[in-house]
């Protein structure tokens, strides 16, 4: 036993990096997968947007700029998008990267039987949703196809304003054909896989270690870090710990650290493109009365949140999150528990009398257990009304949210790509992700032509309208706060710019000077 | 032989049992591996359920599963795509089995040692001693000694790496960690059968015939104290080896035992399945050992395993 452990231990030894060509950096979990067209999740995403070019990429600005497609027209008031690929682009085995490379990802991402979960992306396609509900059977007739090698056009069936963003996305990363005909469902391991951005997959000891070096066919000039490695490390405290003792070269900072980092030369912070919120039942009483809900909404001194999640959080009233078109924190109700304890009296409960016993129903999450006594606290004190609170396990809660949403209830939402109709489609009445029960056809049809006007101004005027009647007149929901990335960046590093998307570019980085 | 070989027929049955029960308590519970905060919409679901013949009735998906075990194939993972759970299971027990079996033999050391001395020297100042530490190791939780390690030995004294695997000083404090329980509790159990021993007419009888006192207690004390750890230690050596959540979550090391926690919360059936299975199978595996081992430390019992 002892010659076995003496044995297993001595032939594995770490070897010495370069640390002046590499970068370490920390997933919270292993990425469920590294094929573009079956992602769905952020770590997946860190990963392959530094393996991949997509047809655009974001600045720090979060628009849009080309990438794997140099330039693209736009024809047909919008309907239709025709990219421009850059010819001297290459895949790591040297062949050149072809439009029919997009055109095969994007259908095999809509094909049924690749069953991917992100396939809506692309339903802003001329035949998207029918092909990949096994209505159509013919994928020659979705709105995507390879006028040649270096020419895309993509057809939409109405004009889609946000599909610059979305071709920033890893759904629409393109896919060698070839390679995955060959290899199947092993095709993004190292020894197959085939990629068309600045890095090549050198490595993946799953649960424990991807390793990323250069790719010396990339169309750009070479980045400065050849290398990357990603240690997958699902506590933050530890991820912190080899960050200090200079395991790690960046890190996500929890939140109990933050306070004593916040004056660190080292400490970022920014916003991050996730909203917050307490949603009702609005077909459940007491919440089916709005003056009950907006009562509820009026009571919370919101201001304290910050103080409470201690992450820089931002609180407020309307949806739509700062950094997108449409923020407009005018909107929504505030503070105001003397207006609040009236609008409960007037709906027949004066001081908080004959109020029914209601749960505030959450996950278990460290941020929602300092929310939820904080908002049960604030209801008890300015309406004098209790709640209990109920915390569950994430997938019995998400199904209970499914089979029957409970009157109070937490959710969340991240932004997907930075454009308003991603966080406003959701309480459309045919969106599945609203829990709420409220439908209201007018914010419907001002959602429905908002996602098709070309025009900015007019869409912003659009989105205000809409979000009044979600965060002002009907508050199906209340908004708390959007949050924030707080992160560690060692001051070696040059080139880090934060974006609310948390999309972070290695090939942007290089070293200020070497590491001690 | 034939002992070993009736355990090993009856593990079929019982393997058998573990997967069956395991897989109606998954069906049955609320949640389901793909849903999501985001909701999928119906025809995406639809496309996703047919690929993993999760719209198949339910003693179809069971047949299908079984059939799958018995050729050696416990099934793709629902949340590591492109991933089979045997591979998974090839990859990552190694680790475990590796920092679980160095745990193991930290444990029986260190508690048979830590019992023998505390109950030769009992009500004195080793004994004290060893009970503080057995009281340390079983009172504190592993992710607060984790963090107290990582922070002591390796933020402040730099003596280790705070996690990960590679060399020899990334598996220590991880060990210890792993170890303090079983060796809290080995020490305690030794202790006890020492000091009762020690009042046994036979050892009195040893020594009044004038046997050497190494003798006493090598050859009669030591032997009878350790029977109860032996029997004790087929169970903990399949527990330490399959994995431990919080050691390997803490010190971000790619063993099976965060499987344990992760494939639950994540509805991934067949990797819990899996991991159960391997689980129940070095269970049974393991017992058959100490049964073995018990018999040769203690001649009474043979015959009787």
């Amino acid at each position: 036993m002892i010659c076995f452990l003496a044995l297993t231990l001595s032939g594995c030894a770490q070897g010495e990096s370069d640390l002046r060509s590499e970068i370490r950096l920390a997933l919270a979990n292993e990425p469920p997968t590294l094929d573009p067209s079956l992602a769905t999740d952020n770590v997946s995403h860190r990963v392959l947007v530094n393996l991949f070019d997509g047809l655009t990429e974001f600045d720090a600005d979060l628009n849009p700029v080309p990438a794997a497609a140099a330039s693209w027209d736009i024809l047909e008031d919008g309907r239709v998008y025709r990219f421009h690929l850059r010819p001297e682009a290459r895949w790591t085995d040297g062949q050149p990267v072809k439009a029919g490379d997009f055109e095969y990802a994007w259908k095999r991402l809509l094909a049924p039987e690749t069953a991917s979960e992100y396939a809506y992306f692309l339903y802003d396609l001329v035949n998207a949703v029918e092909y990949n509900s096994g209505e159509l059977k013919d994928p020659s007739a979705v709105g995507v196809r390879a006028l040649s090698d270096t020419e895309l056009e993509v057809r939409l069936r109405r004009p889609t304003p946000y599909l610059l963003a979305i071709t920033t996305y890893m759904v629409t990363f393109p896919l060698r054909k070839d390679v995955i005909e060959r290899f199947g469902e092993v095709w993004t391991e190292p020894e197959h896989m085939v990629t068309n951005g600045p890095y090549r997959l050198e490595e993946w000891r799953h649960e424990y270690r991807l390793v990323l070096g250069g790719n010396p066919r990339y169309w750009a000039k070479r980045a400065p870090i050849e290398k990357i490695t990603f240690y997958v490390v699902e506590v933050e405290t530890t991820a912190l710990n080899l960050y200090e003792t200079g395991y790690l070269d960046m890190v996500k900072l929890p939140p109990d650290a933050i306070p004593s980092y916040r004056t660190n030369d080292e400490f970022v912070s920014f916003p991050f493109l996730r909203g917050y919120y307490y949603g009702f039942n609005i077909k459940k009483p007491p919440f089916s009365d709005v003056r009950v809900r907006k009562a509820f909404a009026m009571a919370i001194d919101k201001t304290k949140l910050p103080e409470i999640l201690k992450g820089g959080e931002s609180p407020t009233n309307s949806w739509i999150p700062k950094g997108m078109l449409g923020y407009n924190p005018g909107i929504g109700l505030g503070f105001n528990p003397s207006k609040a304890q009236k609008l409960l009296a007037e709906a027949g409960y004066p001081g908080g009398e004959r109020f029914p016993k209601i749960r505030a129903v959450f996950n278990t999450s460290p941020e929602n257990l300092l929310v939820a006594p904080f908002l049960q606290s604030q209801w008890k004190k300015h309406l004098n009304v209790d709640i209990t609170l109920d915390n569950q396990e994430w997938k019995f809660y998400l199904s209970q949210l499914n089979t029957d949403p409970p009157p109070l209830f937490r959710l969340g939402w991240g932004a997907d790509y930075p454009d308003p109709d991603n966080f406003m489609n959701l309480f459309t009445a045919r969106s599945g992700n609203n829990k709420t029960g409220w439908a209201n056809a007018e914010f419907d049809r001002l959602i429905e032509q908002a996602a098709q006007e070309l025009d900015p101004s007019i869409r912003m005027e659009l989105y205000n309208k809409a979000q009044n009647l979600l965060c002002q007149q009907d508050l199906p929901i209340i908004p708390l706060f959007t949050s924030t990335m707080n992160m560690l960046v060692k001051d070696y590093l040059r080139g880090f710019l934060p974006n609310a998307m948390d999309v972070t570019y290695v090939k942007n980085l290089s070293y200020r000077r070497l590491r001690e | 032989m034939r002992t070993i070989l009736v355990r090993i027929l009856m593990a079929v049955p019982a393997l058998w049992g573990v997967v069956t029960v395991t897989f109606l308590l998954l069906k049955v519970a609320p949640g389901g591996p793909f849903d999501r905060d985001k909701v999928l919409p119906p025809a995406i679901k639809q496309n996703v359920e047919a690929k993993y013949h999760l719209d198949q009735p339910l003693l179809t998906q069971y047949v299908l599963y079984l059939k799958g075990v018995a050729q050696g194939d416990l099934g793709p993972s629902y949340k590591y795509l492109g991933r089979d759970i045997t591979r998974i299971i090839r990859e990552t027990f190694p680790v475990s089995a590796r920092l679980g079996a160095l745990a193991y033999v930290f444990a029986l050391i260190f508690g048979i040692a830590g019992g023998i001395l505390a109950g030769l020297r009992a009500g004195k100042v080793e004994d004290s001693f060893v009970s503080a530490f057995s009281a340390l190791g079983f009172s504190v939780p592993s992710f607060v000694m984790a963090a107290a390690l990582m922070y002591l030995l390796s933020h402040t004294l730099h003596l280790f790496p705070p996690a990960l695997i590679g060399t020899w000083k990334h598996y220590v404090m991880p060990s210890i960690v792993l170890a303090a329980a079983p060796t809290a509790y080995i020490a305690r159990v030794t202790r006890a059968n020492v000091i009762e021993t020690m009042l046994k007419d036979y050892i009195r009888a040893a020594r009044g015939r004038g046997v050497p006192e190494w003798r006493v207690v090598m050859q009669y004390i030591i032997r009878n104290a350790i029977t109860p750890v032996v029997s004790y230690s087929g169970l903990l050596l399949a527990f330490l080896i399959t994995g431990s959540f919080v050691v390997e979550h803490m010190f971000a090391i790619p063993g099976m035992g965060r499987f344990f926690v992760t494939a639950v919360t994540n509805r991934d059936y067949p990797l819990i399945m899996g991991v159960t299975l391997v689980l129940a199978v070095v269970i049974i595996v393991a017992n058959l050992i100490a049964d073995v081992l018990l018999a040769i430390v203690d001649p009474r019992l043979r015959g009787r395993t």
